[in-house]
């Protein structure tokens, strides 16, 4: 189908040097892995040295693919004697090298952060092992030109974030939190698979190039997709777009399977950071970006609605939370709807902006909440005062005490609610632009159903500002409220976790990623994103109508809604959670949920009982009844034919004692010992098998003759 | 020299060594594991020979001539008047279908062996009989000829109901007694079929020979061949000339077969109203399916490895499996195709009910080594799924499926042996933080259990992944498998990381706390860990290099599987 290259040699050295920048935390794993425990502190320093050196690499590739270059190389892998080959290797095009910048710089800086962050941890060594050895196998999902590679990797991926939540096993929640995450995943992950299926199925390869040059040679007649002279029904591209988004769906944590994410923040909060909210999650997202070319219309729809949806129901959960992190965990499903809605609608490169501009904010702000985590931690061992350093009821008035977390948390928390100047704001108002351009292309003039997806977006721009004004209030403003039990001070987080803070609340900053920071059109980040030139033929007639330009002509009316949008949800955060009302005064004592409304975000919409009644449970009753089904059924009539043997054995003995004694004595003899013989040994059908096979032998010989 | 008879060697050493070993004086009882070792280690020396002169552009499947390492030496020649005359051979060779099976076999001998070392119980005994094991396990992959491959696989039964029997856990009378009757049914099936086969094949050489066209067997020209089938066909072949044959590869030539006679395919005998060959596919399926096993004729497996001590459990886990994985390709498949075709979909369908069943019932045991056993049946749900799909994917992902599972769940017992050892226990829910007392041991649980759960870098992965897409392309390429069983199986993906995580999440995580008999453990010793290394690295050679393995079959399955389509023009 496509010219199969089998020799290294011919590789560009961009694709080379890509390969490097995955082999690189491999060896970081593997000398972590292999290292003295004594030698943890040094080695864990080198381990985050070679991130560096491979985050300069990866600097290095984007400057070499921009603008629009772009470098593959790929090796046979497995090949069948029928001809059909499964190829790996690299495919480095901008989105590509971007990702690997995202992945790479993250990954260094929370190493960096990690070093104090973890110093006094029992699991040190294992801990940097871990991480190294997630950041190698992301980077295989990032460059990987296949789909069952990027497959191997997505699952390697899994594998490290298991592995990174229960990092502190002992805890049962944590263990839990692990298992929950793993298996959720794998659901997602039989869509993944059986989305490849479906591709090989049909095309025979699973090359994203070669899939694409399939695509460009499709038509779809009458709901009869067409290509290279087969044909099948069209709805097979649709399930196979869709089966892909499923794997989608359980890595970036979308409507259904958004459960494991929140209980994920388990793991330590720098894993949070690395994994659960800047790069794992957003695979799903990469992922959508790397197969945008299969994604035929009635998938796109599907994803635009799933990732709305996620939007705005994780801003609702975001809303009642009083952990700092949950909270931030709800804020990055809603985060990662929004990146998907963008790519259902075909707002293709403003989703990928914004999987960029947020893997930044959101790393930071984990990581200032980690640094506040970090300080009640310190504060919690001096006053000898145990209380739950994550809970925002402990917390209120901490920008005296740690100004440079508090800037870091407030820069980044405007880019998330996407003020202008902070770099959220630019992607965001391209996503939304994108949005309602689609709904206006696909509804047509007038009121449509397609508008509710845009709708659902503007109205989670309000959500977004009131949850995060709830969180800054709460945490950084009004009054310590521990601050009574002792005299000992909360001090500032040492200096090597402020520095990762500086960094990242600086890459939040909107002048970063375009020049006029009110127009995303001026981003040299978005125009560096190519569109990509097949896609599906029945996406094909939207492409024609421009669907971008469109957007970028809304612009100025989104801006201006979402601007004041934005406004409004500053407005009513700021008036309920204000430092001296009636919501902060009695804070430190609010009870468990009880409005319903509330409930419905506290318990996030009550999907975990929903699993549990609707899932779980029904699992178990059915692998009880299939155990019944074992013992009862099948083994109790494997005994019973046992017994009635051993009868039946009886009553030949009987008969031949009694009835046939004169005529064969010697089988009387040869019976009864038999009977006694199997008698003793339960079971008893020996004779029978015997006497089952002559017959058998007897008849075939009569047949046959 | 040496060469030629490599695989008679192979499996006449470790037979050899048995008598010797049982007759040691009892003073000299040490001596017996010194020199199962050493048979395993000769064994494995042979097996890497083996490999490296192994030429993978042959194919053998149906083909003499492409088979290699053959033996063949005339054995039974018994002449039944007007019957004809029957004939048996001592034929063995090696192709695509069996050389891993081989190397899988000593490889895991050997860590039998390794693992049976503390064995101080009538240790001459015990050494003998895996001796005796090894060699009829070997003898069941290369046979050709079908009574000698059915005297290997009766064979293997003797020593596997006295090891389970006699060095085995508390139920192991009621354990031994139910393995070897269910796997005596189902080689009734087996031998039925036989009977069948050998009724309805001749041997045209030998028949040749018999006519009088040529002195020996050697002589016979193809073209003669020829002429002897054409002459079968016409029915121009006295009954009394006609040399009735149990060789395989005669089997799977169609104008072997004497027209009229039960499993001729010219004209359909049929049994009760059914077509006779079709009938006979059956049978022979159910015989193999016992031994797979494949539910609902599984029972016996769960009970024999619970009770079988830990390297019986590695063999039967590992090897005995495959021999009915295998044998079901060399006699059911290759010998009555049209049946695999007809009988596709429910091959198809038991494969996925035993992925789905054995994991649900996987789910709900409460002792490891039957949660490991019944991970078993759903692992080789896979192979059935696979080989149902009669595509090339399907079918390497097959017997990759079963190399794999029998290198993972051989670790997956040693694993629960581990344990066992210590404590005398094996209830998951009397455990709870183990990682942190024995950490050697955690590090190999969890790459285990994610190995066996088809995590991609292990050769579970490979195997699996092959399986699905041939299983799904199956529908467009030759309509065999149905979409919705594939779909269904995917529910096993699931499942067994739900069953996997959460013995992690019981045994390992948490706070230490034993609720058993014995309060402290102690984590992997230097031999344990010797017997798990080599595993988890073939598991990653396999998994990451699938070249190693695909190689050798690749010819031999697409041979087989064309063979089989062709046979069968499918409608």
């Amino acid at each position: 189908m496509h010219n199969v290259t089998n020799d290294i040699e011919s590789w560009s050295i961009i694709a080379l040097l890509s390969v490097v920048t995955l082999l690189l935390p491999l060896l970081a794993f593997i000398f972590m892995a292999v290292i003295k425990k004594s030698a943890e502190k040094l080695s864990a320093a080198i381990s985050t040295a070679i991130m560096f050196i491979a985050t300069a690499l990866a600097v290095y590739i984007c400057f070499q693919v921009w603008p629009n270059e772009s470098f593959a190389g790929t090796l046979n892998w497995i090949s069948f004697s029928n001809g059909s080959v499964v190829n790996v290797g690299v495919l480095i095009n901008f989105e590509a090298a971007a990702m690997l910048i995202v992945v790479l710089s993250i990954s260094s800086l929370v190493h960096l952060y990690s070093l104090k962050y973890m110093q006094d941890d029992e699991g040190f060594k294992r801990y940097f092992a871990f991480l190294a050895f997630f950041t190698f196998s992301m980077i295989g999902i990032v460059i990987a030109d296949n789909l069952l590679a990027i497959f191997v990797f997505w699952e390697l991926v899994g594998l490290s974030s298991y592995l990174l939540i229960g990092h502190w096993y002992k805890k049962e929640s944590a263990s839990f939190a692990a298992s929950k995450a793993f298996i959720v995943n794998r659901v997602g992950d039989v869509g993944f698979v059986l989305g490849i299926a479906i591709l090989w199925t049909h095309f025979q390869t699973l090359d994203l190039t070669a899939l694409s040059m399939a695509m460009s040679e499709s038509i779809i007649k009458e709901g009869v997709w067409e290509f290279g002279g087969q044909s099948i029904d069209a709805s097979w591209l649709t399930v196979a777009g869709i089966c892909l988004f499923l794997g989608a769906v359980g890595k970036s944590a979308q409507f259904p399977l958004q459960i494991w994410l929140p209980d994920a923040m388990e793991g330590p909060t720098p894993i949070s950071a690395l994994i659960h909210a800047a790069t794992m999650v957003a695979a799903g997202v990469y992922l959508m970006i790397r197969v945008f070319t299969l994604l035929n219309i009635d998938a796109l729809t599907v994803i635009a609605t799933i990732g709305a949806i996620t939007a705005f129901m994780g801003a609702i959960a975001a809303l009642t939370q009083h952990d700092i992190k949950k909270v931030l965990a709800y804020s990055t499903i809603s985060q990662l709807g929004y990146m998907l809605m963008g790519i259902g609608v075909g707002a293709y490169g403003a989703a990928f902006f914004h999987l960029f501009t947020h893997a930044f904010f959101k790393a930071c702000l984990f990581l200032s909440a980690g640094s506040v985590i970090y300080a009640l931690h310190e504060y919690s061992a001096k006053s000898k005062n145990k209380f739950d350093t994550q809970d925002m009821r402990n917390m209120g008035g901490l920008r005296k005490y740690l100004p440079v977390t508090f800037t870091a948390y407030l820069i980044a928390s405007l880019a998330l609610i996407g003020i202008p100047f902070f770099s959220g704001f630019l992607s965001k108002d391209a996503l939304l632009s994108g949005a309602y351009a689609w709904a206006s292309l696909m509804g047509g003039e007038g009121f449509s159903l397609y508008y509710l997806i845009p709708d659902l977006g503007f109205i989670t721009v309000v959500l977004t500002a009131v949850y995060m004004c709830r969180q800054i209030l709460l945490v950084f403003f009004g009054e310590f409220r521990l601050k009574g039990t002792t005299d000992v001070a909360v001090i500032e987080s040492p200096l090597l976790l402020r520095i990762t803070l500086v960094i990242l609340a600086m890459l939040s900053l909107g002048l970063v990623w375009s020049f006029n920071p009110f127009d995303f059109n001026t981003s040299w980040f978005l125009s560096a994103v190519q569109v990509p030139e097949i896609v599906t033929p029945d996406f094909d007639q939207f492409w024609q109508l421009s669907l971008v330009e469109i957007s970028s002509k809304n612009h100025l009316l989104i801006s201006t809604a979402s601007i004041l949008l934005v406004a409004v949800g500053l407005a009513i955060g700021y008036y309920i959670y204000r430092p001296q009302g009636r919501y902060v005064l009695n804070y430190a004592t609010r009870p468990m949920a009880k409005h319903f409304m509330q409930k419905i975000s506290y318990y996030n919409w009550y999907l975990d009982p929903f699993y549990f009644y609707a899932v779980h449970r029904p699992v178990l009753w059915l692998s009880r009844g299939c155990r019944w089904v074992d013992r009862r059924l099948i083994d109790r009539g494997i005994n019973l034919f046992g017994i009635f043997n051993v009868i039946f054995a009886h009553g030949i003995a009987w008969l031949d004692r009694y009835v046939v004694d004169g005529m064969v004595n010697l089988a009387v003899f040869v019976a009864g010992r038999f009977g006694n013989l199997t008698r003793s040994i339960q079971g008893g059908k020996v004779q029978n098998y015997l006497v089952l096979a002559i017959l058998g032998l007897i008849l075939i010989i009569y047949w046959s003759i | 020299m040496l060469s030629n008879h490599l695989l008679s060697i192979l499996i006449f050493l470790p037979l050899f060594v048995a008598l010797v070993v049982a007759l040691l004086p009892k003073s000299k009882a040490g001596w017996s594991k010194w020199a199962a070792l050493g048979v395993s280690i000769l064994q494995m020396i042979m097996a890497i020979v083996l490999y490296l002169s192994y030429d993978t552009s042959i194919s053998g499947a149906y083909d003499i001539s492409s088979f290699q390492f053959v033996e063949f030496v005339p054995w039974i020649s018994l002449n039944l008047g007007t019957i004809g005359q029957l004939s048996a051979s001592y034929l063995l060779g090696v192709d695509g279908l069996n050389i891993a099976f081989v190397l899988l076999t000593v490889a895991i001998g050997l860590i039998a062996v390794i693992s049976s070392w503390h064995i101080d119980e009538k240790r001459r005994g015990y050494f003998s009989l895996l001796l005796i094991l090894n060699a009829s396990i070997i003898g069941c992959f290369v046979s050709l000829d079908l009574l000698l491959f059915y005297l290997f696989f009766e064979f293997m039964l003797l020593p596997m109901y006295f090891l389970i029997g006699l060095w085995g856990g508390p139920r192991r009378d009621y354990a031994s007694i139910k393995f070897f009757l269910y796997t005596l049914l189902g080689s009734i099936f087996i031998l039925i079929v036989m009977i069948g086969l050998y009724l309805s094949v001749i041997d045209p050489a030998a028949t040749a020979v018999k006519l009088q066209m040529a002195n020996e067997i050697g002589q016979v020209t193809s073209d003669q061949i020829t002429q002897v089938q054409q002459m079968l066909n016409a029915g121009k072949i006295q009954d009394s000339n006609l040399v009735h044959t149990f060789n395989m590869l005669h089997m799977s030539d169609t104008s072997n077969y004497i027209p009229g006679s039960i499993l001729d395919n010219e004209v359909i005998s049929t049994v009760f109203g059914y077509p006779a060959r079709l009938v006979a596919f059956l049978i022979i399926f159910i015989g193999f399916a016992i031994k797979i096993p494949v539910v609902p004729l599984h029972t016996w497996l769960p009970d024999a490895h619970v009770e079988a001590p830990t390297p019986i459990s590695v063999i039967l886990a590992a090897l005995l499996l495959k021999v009915g994985g295998y044998a079901l390709i060399r006699t059911g498949y290759l010998v009555l195709p049209d049946g695999a075709v007809y009988f596709s979909w429910l091959v198809a369908f038991l494969g996925v009910l035993s992925i789905i069943y054995g994991a649900l019932n996987a789910l709900g045991s409460k002792d490891l080594k039957r949660l490991i056993a019944y991970s078993s049946v759903s692992h080789m749900g896979f192979v059935l799924l696979g080989l149902a799909s009669l595509t090339v994917e399907g079918v390497s992902g097959s017997i990759y499926q079963m190399v794999s599972h029998g290198i993972i769940s051989a670790g997956l017992f040693l694993i629960a042996g581990v344990i066992y050892d210590r404590t005398k226990d094996r209830i998951i829910g009397n455990y709870s933080g183990l990682a942190s007392e024995m950490p050697k041991y955690t590090v190999i649980v969890v790459i285990f259990f994610f190995a066996s759960l088809g995590l991609p870098g292990f050769s579970g992965f490979i195997a699996e992944v092959f399986v699905l897409l041939g299983a799904f392309s199956s529908s467009v390429v030759n309509g065999l498998v149905p979409r919705w069983m594939v779909i269904a199986a995917l529910a096993g993906l699931v499942l067994s990381a739900a069953y996997y995580l959460w013995t992690i999440q019981r045994m390992f995580f948490g706070q230490f706390h034993l609720k058993t008999e014995v309060k402290s453990v102690t984590d992997l010793g230097k031999r344990e860990l010797l017997m798990f290394i080599p595993l988890i690295i073939l598991a990653l050679l396999l998994g990451i290099f699938p070249s190693l393995l695909l190689d050798l079959i690749n010819n031999s399955v697409n041979t087989v599987v064309d063979f089989v389509v062709a046979k069968t023009p499918i409608q």
